[in-house]
C-alpha cells in the first residue's frame, strides 16, 4: 500500500534517473517512507577489501536516503539463509547478498519470502521486483592499472598475486594481462595464487610477493582483502633488484594512509554506491529487478590517483585507454573463471 | 547412582552455562555494552521465535552425524580429527552426482543412494589415514589433519576444474532444484537430516553397546594390550572403526548438501569437526548426551547471529561465549567426577 | 627462467630466508609443545594461545611504540592462557581436548571481538618496524649465510633454543624428570617427582613459546594484526611435534620440511611452474604425510600423553 502511494508520488520526479536525486530539495530526500536495507557479507565488514567496500558504500547512502541499515557479516559461505529469512520477517526492503557465492541461495530464499534481494555476477537470476543483479566488471579498471605497470617497470617484470581466484579477482587479473600486453607484450608476467580462500592470508601474502620481487618483479598487482597488507609490507620492505622501488597497484580501496613508503602507485577503486542509488530508486518506481553492471563507463570502477612521482606520460595513455574504454573503442576480455584465465595466460605471456 | 549423575551433569552444565554467560557479562560491561540487552536479544530470539527453533533444529543435523562418526572413533581410542577434510570429499561427491541422479532416478531412491555416496565419500578420506595406523602405526592425529588440508586443496581443484557447472560465474556444481531437496518433516520447514542425524545416533549406540564390534572397539580403546591379549583383530576394528567414523562425516557432507546448500561450492567449509569434538568429549562419547549438548551449541550459533544485529554487538562475542562454555563444561567435569565418583579417565591411548 | 633459477644465489636466498622467517613462529610453538607433550599433556589451545600473544603483541607494540614490549606482552599473554590450561588439565584433571579447543575458539573469538571494540573498521599499522640483525662474516657464506644470518633476533632466539632445550631434556635431571612424568607418572611420583609440578612448568614454557610465536607473526614478520592471522598454525605445530617425534632437533626438521614446502609454493608458481595453483598448495601437507611415512614410523607416544595423573590411581 505505502508503495504504491509512493510510487505515485515519486514516479514523476523520478523517471528523470538519478540526475535529480542529491541536489538539495525536499522529493530528493524521500523521508516518508525511509528504505530499510540489509547487506550480507561473507567476511569481517572491517576487512579493508571487498566486504568493507560494500558495507561502506551503503552506509555513505544512509543519510541521503534516510536508510535504516543492518549489516550481517562474517557469514561464510555455509547458510545464509537463516539471516535472509531473518531480515524479511524484520521488515526489510532490500537485501543485498555481496558475494558471487551466494548467488545461488539468495533467490531462493527472495522467491520463498518475497523479498528483494541483490545477488552478485548472477545476472541469470534477475526477476523483475525480486532479485537484481550486480556484475563487477572491473577489468576495464585493472586493464588501466597493467599500462600503469607497463610503463613503469623497469625491469619488464611484473607479478600479480591474488588470495584466491573468485570471479571478481580472475577477470580484473585477466584485464591487468590484456592491459599489461598493449604496451609491454615483450613483459614476463608472474601470476601466484595464496591459496584456496587465503583472503586473510598476510604472512601468505607477503611471501608469494617476495618470491615473485626476488625473481625479478619491479611491479606487483595484488588483490587480497587482508592478505594484501602482507603483500604490502613485502614490497615496502624490499628492493627490486637494480635497487630501486617496488610499487604496488591495490585494489577496491584507498590505502594511501598506511604507505608510509610510498610504493603505492594506485588503486582500482570500487564504489557501489551509483548502482545502489539506482535500486533505491527503481524500488521507488516499481522497477526493480534489473542487471546492473560495475564498469570504467559508470565510474563504478576508476583508478586512484597516482601516486605523485608518476611522469605525466604514464598518466596521459591511461586516460586515454580510459577513453577508448569508454567510447567502445578498446574492449577488455571478460575472464571470470580460473581455467580460462590459465589460458588466456599462457597466450599472451607464454614463457 | 546414573540418576544421581545424571542430576549432576544437568546442574553442573547449567551452571556451566550461566557462569560463561556471567563471564561474558563482565566483558561486554568492560567496554561498555549491556548485557541484559545482549542476553534477552540471545534467549529470546535463538529459543523463542519460530526462525531461531527452526534453524537451530535444521542446524543440528550434520553436527549430530559428525558427532555419531566421532563417538565411534574416540571409544575406540582414535582420534580422528580429519573431519573437514572427509565432510568436503563426502559433500562434492554428492554435489558431482546429485543432479543427475535426482533426474533419473525415483526421489526417495535417489536421496538414499546419495546418501550413500556421501558416505562413502568421507570414507574414502580416512583409508589412508586408517591403513597408515593399521599397518605401521602411524599417528592418526597427525595423517587426519594433513589429510583436511589436502582434502580442502583437492576439493578446490575439482570443483574449480573438472567438476564446476560451466553455465555460472562461480565455482560451484550444478545447483538441485528446490524440489530434488530433502523433503521437510511434516508441518515444519525443518528437513529429514535432523531425522538421519537423530537415527545414527541411536545407531552408534546401540553398536557400541550391543554387538560384538562395538565390545571390540570398547576393549580396544581402554587398553590396547588387553585388546591384542583378547585375540581381538586390532588392525581390522581400527580400519573399520576409522572408515566408518569418516562415513558419517561423509555423510554429513551429503546432509548439508541436499538439506541446505542444493549445492557445493569453493570456499566453503564450515568446520563441523572442530565444533563436534568437544561436544563428545563433553557428553563423555556417550551418544544421548551429545543431543542435547548439540541443540544447545546450534542454538548458540543461530541465536547469537541473530542477537549480534540485534543487539549490535561484534558476531564474534558468540565465539568468545562458545569458548568460555567449553572451558566452564570442562571445569564442572571434575565436580561431576568427583562426585560420581569416576576419575580422569585417559582421552588419548 | 626455469627451474634451474632456483639455484640463483639471490632468489634462493630469499627463498630460503623467508621460510626460515615464516617457520619461525611454527617453530617457537612447536618446540614448547614437545615440551608439554613429553610431560603428558596435549594442549591444542596452542593456536588460540598463538592469536591471542599476535593480538596482544600488536596492541601493546601499537600503543607503546615499542617491539620489544610487543614480544614481552605476547609472551605474558601466553603464560596466563597456559596457567588456565594448567589449572584445568592439572589441578582439576579434566578433558585435555575440551579445554584446549575451547581456548583456541575463544582466543579466536576474543581477539576479533577486542580488535573490534578497540579499532571499529580502522586498520592500525605499526609505527615501528622489527629491525633484522645481520651477523657479519657468517652471513657473507654464500647461499646459506645471508638466508640464516641476516635476520630478527627472535629467529635466532628460536634457532638457540633448540640445542638449548635438548640438552635440558636429553641431559639434565630435570629433563629426565619431564620424561619420566610423561612416560610413567606413578613411578616418577614413586621416585619422588612431583608430578603436578614438572607438568605445570612445561605447560607455561609451551604457552609462553607459543605466545612468543604469535606475536612474532604479528609484529616480527609483519607489522599488523589481522583476525584470525594464525591460520592453524597452532595444529600444524602439533603436527610437527608428532613429525618430530618429541626431538627439539627432529622438530627443527620438521618445521623447516613445512617452511620450505610452503617457500617451494610461492617460489614453483613464480617459475611459472604448470599445474593448477592446489596442487602445488597441498605440497606441504602430502609431505608431511610422506615424511611420516619414511622416518616415523611406529610413532610412538609419550605413554602417558593425554592421561591425568593423580595420586594413587595407578
Amino acid at each position: 500500500m505505502r508503495w504504491t502511494i509512493f510510487r505515485f508520488l515519486l514516479s514523476g520526479t523520478l523517471l528523470l534517473g538519478p540526475t535529480l536525486v542529491g541536489r538539495s530539495g525536499a522529493l530528493e530526500t524521500p523521508c516518508g517512507g525511509p528504505l530499510r536495507v540489509a547487506i550480507i557479507l561473507p567476511a569481517s565488514r572491517a576487512d579493508q577489501g571487498w566486504n568493507q567496500q560494500g558495507a561502506d558504500s551503503l552506509e555513505s547512502l544512509k543519510k541521503k536516503w534516510c536508510l535504516t541499515i543492518e549489516i550481517a557479516e562474517n557469514q561464510g559461505y555455509g547458510d545464509i539463509k537463516p539471516v535472509i529469512r531473518d531480515l524479511a520477517d524484520k521488515g526489510f526492503n532490500l537485501i543485498i547478498a555481496h558475494a558471487s557465492g551466494y548467488q545461488t541461495t539468495a533467490p531462493e530464499v527472495a522467491a520463498e519470502k518475497g523479498v528483494r534481494v541483490v545477488t552478485i555476477e548472477n545476472a541469470k537470476a534477475v526477476k523483475p521486483g525480486l532479485v537484481s543483479d550486480i556484475d563487477t566488471e572491473a577489468q576495464g579498471a585493472a586493464y588501466l592499472a597493467g599500462i600503469a605497470a607497463g610503463k613503469v617497470t623497469r625491469a619488464g617484470i611484473v607479478g600479480i598475486v591474488v588470495s584466491a581466484e573468485p570471479p571478481t579477482w580472475n577477470r580484473m587479473s585477466a584485464g591487468f594481462m590484456e592491459g599489461l600486453y598493449s604496451v609491454r607484450p615483450d613483459a614476463r608476467l608472474l601470476y601466484n595464487v595464496i591459496g584456496d580462500a587465503a583472503y586473510e592470508d598476510a604472512a601468505g601474502g607477503k611471501r608469494n610477493v617476495e618470491a615473485q620481487i626476488a625473481a625479478g618483479a619491479d611491479v606487483i598487482f595484488g588483490q587480497g582483502d587482508g592478505a594484501s597488507f602482507g603483500m604490502m609490507s613485502a614490497c615496502s620492505e624490499n628492493k627490486a633488484k637494480d635497487g630501486g622501488k617496488v610499487w604496488f597497484i591495490d585494489v577496491i580501496g584507498d590505502k594511501r594512509n598506511i604507505d608510509k613508503k610510498g610504493i603505492l602507485l594506485t588503486s582500482v577503486l570500487f564504489d557501489y554506491a551509483p548502482i545502489y542509488e539506482q535500486m533505491f530508486i527503481n524500488i521507488y518506481i516499481g522497477t526493480f529487478g534489473q542487471e546492473h553492471v560495475l564498469n570504467v563507463a559508470n565510474n563504478g570502477v576508476r583508478l586512484m590517483d597516482f601516486h605523485p612521482d608518476v611522469p605525466q606520460y604514464v598518466k596521459d595513455s591511461v586516460e586515454n585507454a580510459r577513453q577508448g574504454i569508454v567510447s567502445g573503442k578498446i574492449k577488455v576480455s571478460n575472464i571470470p573463471d580460473s581455467t580460462g584465465l590459465k589460458t588466456f595466460r599462457a597466450r599472451l605471456f607464454p614463457r | 547412582m546414573i540418576q544421581i549423575s545424571r542430576y549432576l551433569s544437568a546442574i553442573s552444565s547449567g551452571l556451566a552455562i550461566l557462569a560463561a554467560l556471567a563471564t561474558g557479562a563482565v566483558l561486554l560491561l568492560t567496554v561498555g555494552l549491556n548485557p541484559a540487552r545482549v542476553y534477552y536479544e540471545l534467549f529470546s530470539r535463538g529459543m523463542a521465535t519460530h526462525l531461531g527453533i527452526t534453524e537451530t533444529l535444521i542446524k543440528m543435523a550434520p553436527i549430530l552425524m559428525v558427532s555419531s562418526g566421532l563417538i565411534l572413533a574416540f571409544r575406540a581410542g582414535l582420534w580422528n580429527i580429519g573431519i573437514e577434510g572427509q565432510f568436503l570429499i563426502g559433500a562434492i561427491l554428492v554435489g558431482w552426482a546429485a543432479p543427475t541422479l535426482i533426474r533419473v532416478l525415483p526421489h526417495g531412491v535417489a536421496l538414499l543412494i546419495l546418501g550413500l555416496v556421501g558416505f562413502l565419500g568421507g570414507l574414502l578420506w580416512a583409508v589412508i589415514p586408517a591403513v597408515l595406523k593399521a599397518r605401521w602405526g602411524l599417528n592418526e592425529i597427525i595423517t587426519t589433519l594433513m589429510m583436511n588440508f589436502v582434502g580442502l586443496n583437492l576439493t578446490t581443484w575439482l570443483v574449480k576444474g573438472p567438476l564446476r557447472d560451466q553455465t555460472v560465474v562461480p565455482p560451484q556444481t550444478p545447483v538441485i532444484p528446490l524440489q530434488g531437496r530433502l523433503p521437510f518433516v511434516p508441518f515444519t520447514r525443518i528437513h529429514i537430516g535432523l531425522v538421519a542425524g537423530i537415527i545414527c545416533i541411536l545407531a552408534i549406540y546401540i553398536i557400541i553397546k550391543k554387538t560384538t564390534f562395538g565390545f571390540q572397539l570398547r576393549v580396544l580403546g581402554e587398553n590396547r594390550k588387553a585388546a591384542i591379549h583378547s585375540n581381538i583383530n586390532v588392525s581390522r576394528v581400527t580400519i573399520l572403526v576409522l572408515l566408518i567414523s569418516g562415513g558419517f562425516a561423509g555423510l554429513a557432507g551429503a546432509n548439508d548438501v541436499l538439506g541446505v546448500k542444493g549445492l557445493f561450492q569453493a570456499e566453503w567449509n564450515p568446520g563441523y569437526g572442530f565444533a563436534s569434538i568437544p561436544l563428545v568429549c563433553l557428553a563423555n562419547f556417550n551418544g544421548l548426551a551429545v543431543i542435547p549438548l548439540s541443540y544447545f551449541f546450534s542454538f548458540l550459533i543461530v541465536g547469537g547471529e541473530l542477537m549480534s544485529r540485534a543487539a549490535g554487538v561484534p558476531i564474534f562475542f558468540v565465539q568468545v561465549i562458545e569458548g568460555l562454555m567449553f572451558l566452564y563444561f570442562a571445569g564442572g567435569e571434575y565436580f561431576r567426577k568427583r562426585k560420581a565418583g569416576i576419575h580422569g579417565a585417559s582421552i588419548l591411548l | 627462467m626455469g627451474l634451474l633459477s632456483f639455484f640463483d644465489e639471490a632468489f634462493f636466498v630469499v627463498l630460503f630466508g623467508t621460510s626460515l622467517r615464516a617457520s619461525t613462529p611454527l617453530l617457537l610453538a612447536a618446540l614448547g609443545e614437545t615440551y608439554t607433550e613429553r610431560s603428558g599433556i596435549l594442549n591444542l589451545g596452542i593456536e588460540g594461545i598463538m592469536l591471542s600473544g599476535a593480538f596482544g603483541g600488536f596492541v601493546v607494540a601499537l600503543f607503546t611504540e615499542s617491539i620489544l614490549c610487543g614480544f614481552i606482552t605476547g609472551v605474558l599473554i601466553g603464560l596466563v592462557l597456559a596457567l588456565i590450561t594448567g589449572f584445568l588439565t592439572i589441578t582439576l584433571r579434566v578433558n585435555q581436548i575440551v579445554v584446549g579447543l575451547g581456548i583456541t575458539i575463544f582466543g579466536s573469538g576474543m581477539t576479533s571481538f577486542l580488535f573490534r571494540i578497540l579499532f571499529g573498521t580502522r586498520f592500525p599499522t605499526l609505527p615501528v618496524m622489527a629491525t633484522k640483525m645481520r651477523i657479519p662474516l657468517v652471513a657473507d657464506i654464500p647461499y646459506f649465510g645471508e638466508a640464516i644470518f641476516n635476520q630478527h633476533l627472535v629467529v635466532y632466539l628460536a634457532l638457540a633454543l633448540i640445542p638449548t632445550l635438548h640438552i635440558l631434556l636429553y641431559w639434565t635431571n630435570f629433563g629426565l624428570k619431564i620424561r619420566a612424568v610423561g612416560e610413567n607418572p606413578v613411578s616418577a611420583d614413586a621416585a619422588g617427582v612431583n608430578v603436578a609440578r614438572v607438568r605445570h612448568i612445561c605447560l607455561l614454557l609451551g604457552g609462553m613459546l607459543a605466545g612468543l610465536g604469535g606475536a612474532f607473526l604479528a609484529i616480527g614478520d609483519l607489522s599488523f594484526f589481522v583476525s584470525n592471522m594464525t591460520l592453524g598454525r597452532g595444529f600444524i605445530a602439533i603436527a610437527i611435534v608428532m613429525l618430530g617425534k618429541w626431538n627439539p632437533y627432529w622438530v627443527l626438521l620438521g618445521a623447516i620440511l613445512f617452511g620450505v614446502t610452503q617457500s617451494l609454493s610461492s617460489g614453483l608458481q613464480v617459475l611459472g611452474v604448470d599445474v593448477r595453483p592446489e596442487f602445488i598448495l597441498m605440497l606441504p601437507y602430502v609431505a608431511v604425510i610422506i615424511a611420516l611415512v619414511f622416518i616415523a614410523r611406529n610413532t610412538f607416544l609419550p605413554s602417558a600423553l593425554g592421561v591425568p595423573y593423580r595420586r594413587g590411581e595407578g
